[in-house]
């Protein structure tokens, strides 16, 4: 996560986790859904809010995704950053280091 | 340490096909989160901030080897290469895909251990002191009652859905190395005035937010009366434990708001009710249980070990290893 910078604005937009994987998703600018809280969708008015609550229930339908939620976020010139601790820690990743690789991955 | 039955490796067998059933409706859409959340739970698959955690019960908090290979295998093969030993004598993988769930859970099988109550708010994996069977100061081994407990919880129609999660540990030895204060139920072998083994009951510790040491609810149990009393504890739980606040909802808090003499009633007044009956624990069902723990053969090392007394005098590292790790044990005597 990026040093925090001066809040230009706050926001809303819609995560979840992946229901195959329990990774953390956020519903991004393509309608996808994506592990980078970078590319999320900003929720933008009511009408927005309604169009991706819609699109949420659509991917947990279709077994893609597990209980989608909107939570809020800050912008700053870095990007976006949760506001809640709890966020943090989910776009982050655990807060302490194993010193093991993930799947898959060298450890470096 | 504890070795299956043809019955224990039946249930679990059955439980992972169950589960890997469970699992496939899950991923076609078949049942919803909500549906499948009990289902997944009670075989200790959790779903947390970054992904799925599944914890394994280790009973009595001994394994053999193959088991422990067996562990490394499955962090390496479905996780990330590592896992969490617990206080409470599991292992946790944070990171298990849910469709590798079922097959990892043969895998574990296949080693005679399981996931089975790890969660949920049922009665939790009993743990025992580490040491029973070898400690040098208990009175009886520990693991036979926990293990009698388990069998008599395991997928208790009764208490599958209690109030809360609820844990209960078994302590043989003075020096409660079993941590039996801080469970909802602990109990702690004692030998009364004609010299018969038995349990205090000690009721209500719990840590977490609200932290309370347990209190001893009864001083002396009859070992075959075991079952009947906790039998009767729980259903007073059961019938009073709150179950609209999640935080309110252990036995402690119970235990708080009706006070220990108004509980303690209760649980008598059920306990006298059904004492005596089918839970009754007679000393040949002990001694089956017993036979089950049948020990490894050990090798006896005459006393004093020259060798031994040589390599702690040389070497400063493993006397400090020695002084940390080892212990006096009573297999002098069954030797």
């Amino acid at each position: 996560m990026n040093k925090k910078s001066a809040i230009q604005f706050e926001a809303r937009i819609i995560t979840a986790n992946m229901l195959v994987s329990g990774n953390v998703l956020y519903l991004d600018e393509k309608r996808c859904w994506d592990e980078n809280i970078a590319n999320a969708q900003i929720i933008k008015n009511d009408e927005d809010l309604a169009r991706l609550n819609n699109m949420s229930q659509d991917a947990v339908m279709n077994s893609i995704i597990v209980g989608p939620y909107v939570m809020p976020v800050e912008c700053h010139s870095a990007g976006l950053q949760p506001v809640s601790k709890r966020e943090l820690i989910r776009a982050s990743g655990p807060t302490i280091p194993t010193g093991f690789p993930e799947k898959g991955k060298p450890n470096v | 340490m504890y070795r299956y039955d043809q019955f224990d490796h039946t249930i679990v067998r059955e439980r992972v096909n169950q589960f890997r059933d469970q699992v496939a409706r899950r991923l076609s859409g078949a049942l919803t989160e909500d549906e499948f959340r009990p289902l997944r739970l009670m075989n200790g698959l959790y779903l947390q901030l970054h992904a799925y955690m599944l914890r394994v019960a280790i009973p009595y908090g001994t394994l053999w080897s193959k088991q422990m290979r067996m562990l490394a295998h499955i962090a390496r093969r479905y996780d990330r290469g590592y896992g969490h030993f617990t206080t409470r004598q599991n292992i946790q993988f944070n990171w298990p895909k849910l469709e590798d769930v079922p097959d990892l859970l043969a895998d574990l099988a296949s080693v005679e251990m399981h996931a089975i109550q790890t969660s949920g708010n049922c009665i939790r994996n009993v743990t025992a002191d580490h040491f029973a069977g070898v400690a040098d100061d208990e009175l009886e081994d520990s693991r036979i009652y926990a293990e009698i407990i388990r069998q008599w919880s395991t997928l208790h129609p009764e208490f599958s859905f209690l109030p809360r999660k609820f844990k209960i540990a078994v302590s043989g030895a003075p020096t409660d190395r079993a941590a039996v204060r801080f469970h909802d139920i602990g109990l702690q072998m004692r030998q009364n005035i004609r010299g018969e083994v038995g349990f205090e009951v000690l009721v209500g510790g719990g840590q977490g937010r609200t932290p309370v040491i347990a209190e001893t609810i009864r001083d002396f149990l009859p070992k075959r009366d075991l079952l009947s009393y906790l039998e009767a504890i729980l259903r007073v739980y059961n019938m009073l434990g709150r179950r609209d606040n999640i935080y309110k909802a252990r036995i402690k808090i119970l235990l708080k708001e009706t006070g220990l003499d108004r509980f303690a009633a209760l649980v008598e007044e059920e306990w006298e009710r059904i004492r005596g009956g089918a839970l009754d624990l007679p000393l040949d069902e002990i001694n089956r249980i017993r036979a089950y723990f049948a020990p490894p053969r050990y090798e006896l090392v005459v006393d004093p070990d020259a060798a031994y007394q040589a390599a702690r005098r040389s070497d400063r590292e493993f006397d400090r290893w020695c002084v940390n790790n080892v212990l006096p044990n009573n297999l002098a005597m069954a030797l």
